[in-house]
């Protein structure tokens, strides 16, 4: 299951937005999608559950059209935040080629940001995956917030392994894009290093 | 720190300007007097224009008239939240939360669309709140009529009352926030500094307060004051962010130098790619070539793709052979007469050793998948590609069946 496939001539990357609960992943992919010109735009699939809240998931295709004669395309799904869709996260997060890891920078929401955190490598490790070969980013959203948490504290809490990472307002889209830039170049560049199999095979 | 942040968003700190006059009239009268007019009372208008501070108003404002009220204050999200949780848990609880409530703050209420559940428990409790007395203040970045997917019952409860809008301030208002906000820092503005960031057409308040920070973050770092005719400059040096249109331009961009510096690595795998799809096309089984791809490092590419040819060939040479000595044998051959693999096998089945044609062997990868829908005359265009590519990583069968264990 390449990342490239040489002979049908086409790059799939599989980009998933992991983190807690209304931490703003669905805000980062609505943003993108919005920003999308019409004539690219796909449909974004949003999967509510019967309770209104916590979307199953998100799934934002993005077909980035032909690039050096291979037709690009990108996936970016979320995962469901809340504790108790564990199994839903650990579907969404099967092949997936990139993490983002979306952190809420509110103080109250430190514990959230830390469980899901371990939560993520947790899953990665279930499916077989080595947490620190798979391309993550940190993006540090709500910065509008007033009083949130110091970069530092959260660089302190959640980046032990030194990821890229970014400070982000989802809502107005600061941060989104360097995000994903960001995010599509580690997973981009990590071809460069061997023909890349997808998270769930390695 | 919240509760910090929470108190210093009172009236006191709030610039009234005409944009929100009448907003932060309504505000105070139903801090002042819960339940006695304007109930419900809905704010709306775009983001940063101080909706949220109003709310936090009122809350300090009625706490600090009558201690003992029950004010929540919640955004409209996490109510969103808890009633999903609540469903799958313990909805009784949830509704006793709110059984002795005097006045119910929702903030941003747009995202109740689609949340047609939540908005059955909004209207229980708002039945269950009436005979209390109980005041609801909302607050929504649209006209509650353009909130997607708004229960009637619900649009009609919340017409009942004082619908208000909140516009983007004036310059001079602006100039006042600046000021003020300056002062809430103990920073201090050279004469002018305000009126020129006042004078600039900011649509939001938010963004308005990013430009006081760009021309304090100067002051601080440069230990110097900010001169007003400096102001225009250095917010220009330091520019908003990129047109829609152009941040998908330059991502895009971007992702096509990687693409072409990443293909690049590999003309190997082009090659061999190239190859495949050739001999796809012609019908020939290509897993020799597919497992070649598949390695890690560059194999002897022109000896492989002439043994592979020269495979071909014999093999074409051999199933003429058997077609003009006994077609039905080599019709029911034809797969094993497409796989240069199965060359040996072929030459056995040419020789008339064996009558009966050995089954193929396994595939050893799915079909090719569909071509994109783009190129598929008719088809539609719109992401049939995931349905079934091998990138999908899961199918929608498995969700189906994980339904009922994550709803409990």
């Amino acid at each position: 299951m390449p990342l490239v496939n040489y002979s049908s001539r086409e790059i799939t990357c599989k980009i998933v937005y992991y983190g807690p609960g209304r931490s703003g992943k669905t805000t980062n992919l609505q943003y993108i999608h919005a920003r999308i010109p019409p004539e690219r735009k796909g449909r974004m699939v949003s999967l509510a559950t019967e309770t209104d809240r916590t979307l199953f998931f998100d799934f934002l295709p993005l077909d980035l059209g032909t690039i050096s004669g291979f037709q690009t395309r990108f996936q970016l799904y979320t995962v469901p935040g809340q504790a108790y869709y564990n199994a839903t996260r650990k579907l969404v997060l099967q092949g997936a080629d990139g993490v983002v890891f979306v952190a809420d920078s509110q103080p109250g929401q430190a514990e959230e940001n830390l469980e899901s955190f371990r939560n993520l490598q947790l899953n990665l490790l279930e499916q077989g995956v080595d947490p620190r070969s798979l391309p993550t980013c940190l993006q540090y959203n709500k910065r509008d917030l007033p009083d949130v948490l110091p970069v530092d504290e959260l660089e302190d809490a959640l980046n032990y392994r030194g990821l890229p990472c970014f400070e982000a307002t989802a809502l107005s889209g600061d941060g989104v894009f360097d995000t994903l830039r960001a995010m599509s170049e580690l997973v981009l560049r990590r071809l460069a290093s061997g023909f890349a199999t997808p998270a769930a095979a390695r | 720190m919240r509760a910090l942040a929470a108190e210093r968003l009172s009236f006191e700190s709030f610039v009234v300007g005409p944009g929100n006059r009448l907003a932060a009239a309504a505000a105070q009268r139903v801090a002042q007097a819960p339940g006695a007019s304007y109930n419900p009372l809905v704010v709306y208008g775009a983001p940063g224009l101080g909706k949220t501070h109003l709310l936090h108003a009122i809350r300090g404002l009625a706490l600090r008239l009558r201690p003992d009220a029950a004010v929540r204050y919640e955004p409209t999200a996490a109510f969103v939240d808890a009633v999903s949780a609540a469903l799958a848990g313990d909805l009784e609880g949830f509704r006793a939360g709110y059984d002795a409530v005097d006045l119910l703050l929702l903030d941003d209420l747009q995202a109740l669309a689609g949340a047609a559940r939540t908005q059955e428990e909004l209207l229980r409790l708002w039945q269950h709140l009436a005979p209390r007395g109980a005041q609801w203040v909302l607050t929504s970045d649209r006209p509650p009529a353009e909130v997607d997917g708004l229960d009637e019952r619900l649009l009609a409860r919340l017409s009942a009352g004082l619908m208000v809008d909140v516009a983007p301030p004036d310059a001079p208002t602006r100039s006042a926030i600046v000021r003020r906000r300056a002062r809430e820092r103990g920073a201090e503005l050279q004469p002018g500094v305000a009126e020129a960031l006042g004078a600039l057409a900011f649509d939001n308040v938010r963004e308005l307060q990013g430009a006081l920070q760009r021309v304090l973050a100067v002051q601080e770092r440069e230990a110097r004051p900010v001169e007003a005719a400096e102001v225009l400059a250095l917010l220009e040096a330091a520019p908003m962010p990129a047109s829609a249109a152009d941040e998908f331009g330059a991502f895009l961009e971007d992702v096509a130098q990687t693409v072409a510096e990443v293909v690049e690595t590999g003309p190997w795998r082009r090659q061999l790619g190239e190859a495949i799809l050739r001999w796809e096309a012609e019908g020939i089984r290509t897993r020799r070539l597919e497992a070649a791809l598949e390695a890690d490092s560059a194999p002897d590419v022109p000896a492989l793709l002439a043994g592979f040819e020269a495979d071909v060939a014999r093999l074409r040479q051999l199933a003429a052979e058997l077609h003009a000595r006994d077609a039905a044998l080599a019709r029911a051959s034809a797969a094993l007469l497409a796989d240069p693999d199965a060359l040996a096998a072929v030459e056995q089945l040419a020789g008339g050793e064996r009558r009966e044609p050995p089954a193929p062997a396994a595939p050893v990868r799915p079909a090719a998948p569909p071509p994109p829908a783009s190129a598929r005359p008719g088809a539609p265009t719109e992401d049939a590609w995931f349905r079934s590519r091998e990138k999908f990583a899961w199918d929608w069968t498995a969700l189906a069946e994980r339904l009922p264990e994550e709803l409990g």
